[in-house]
């Protein structure tokens, strides 16, 4: 019986990556499509060098939201570009709001990721709950 | 303590007026005591609670919950409209976050 060895193994088992889901609760529809959001990213440079120029939201309602507000894309401009690859995504539990996988050495947050993370919340959350109407 | 040679290397005279000596010096480094910086025992500390010191380090109220008590740990993580979404995830608990517009932070590793 011969033992052959595999010539192209594949990683298996828990990975060095980590994900942080910030997760906005709302009442109803959590999972409704409208929530759905990701930036297309113009950029300048390449590799260590690049940098973020621009930002298209691409998705639902909550898409069209963000692309009107110029200081949320300001904010993210200023993020190093691995940092500023931001999903949103509806579920039965909250809309998730998180970034790409990251190894435990580069796994830590930011001040101004973070602000960029409460700014997209609060219109989450403004697009769930409007404010009341003042008469 | 350091114990030194000094192996002198005699390299004769014939074409130089002054005479030069090469010097090996060799030895052989004895510390006492030696021992690690390092302790040779740690605390394990679980992801969301590390993650949850970094999210106090840029000012944030931060708590980690123990795991498997929040309910946005028992749906499903994606949404399955991307097609990047990971088949296997493990999941290391929540964070709360007090005075923000975010209600909980999972921590989640691929595989």
């Amino acid at each position: 019986m011969s033992m052959e060895q595999d010539l192209n193994p594949i990683s298996w088992g828990a990975q060095d990556r980590y994900q942080a889901h910030f997760i906005v609760k709302i009442l109803t529809g959590c999972d409704s499509e409208d929530y759905l959001a990701r930036p297309t990213l113009q950029t300048k440079g390449h590799f260590a060098t690049k940098k973020v120029t621009g930002i298209n939201w691409v998705g639902g309602k909550l898409a069209d939201t963000l692309n009107k507000d110029d200081t949320l894309k300001t904010m993210i401009t200023r993020l190093p570009y691995d940092d500023a690859q931001i999903f949103v995504e509806p579920t039965k539990g909250g809309v998730r709001i998180f970034g790409r996988w990251k190894d435990s050495y580069n796994f830590t947050m930011t001040k101004e990721l973070f602000a960029v993370y409460d700014r997209i919340a609060l219109v989450i959350k403004n697009m769930s709950c409007p404010p009341p109407i003042k008469s | 303590m350091l114990d030194l040679w000094l192996v002198p290397l005699d390299l004769g005279q014939e074409h130089c007026s002054m005479v030069s000596t090469d010097i090996f010096i060799c030895g052989l480094v004895k510390l006492q005591n030696m021992h690690d910086s390092e302790s040779s025992t740690f605390h394990p500390v679980n992801k969301n609670e590390e993650f949850c010191e970094s999210l106090k380090k840029i000012g944030l109220d931060a708590k980690a919950n123990q795991i498997d008590s929040d309910d946005a740990e028992k749906e499903n993580y994606y949404s399955k409209y991307y097609s990047h979404t990971p088949s296997m995830v493990t999941n290391h608990g929540t964070i709360t976050i007090k005075g923000t517009n975010i209600d909980v932070v999972q921590i989640i590793q691929k595989g």
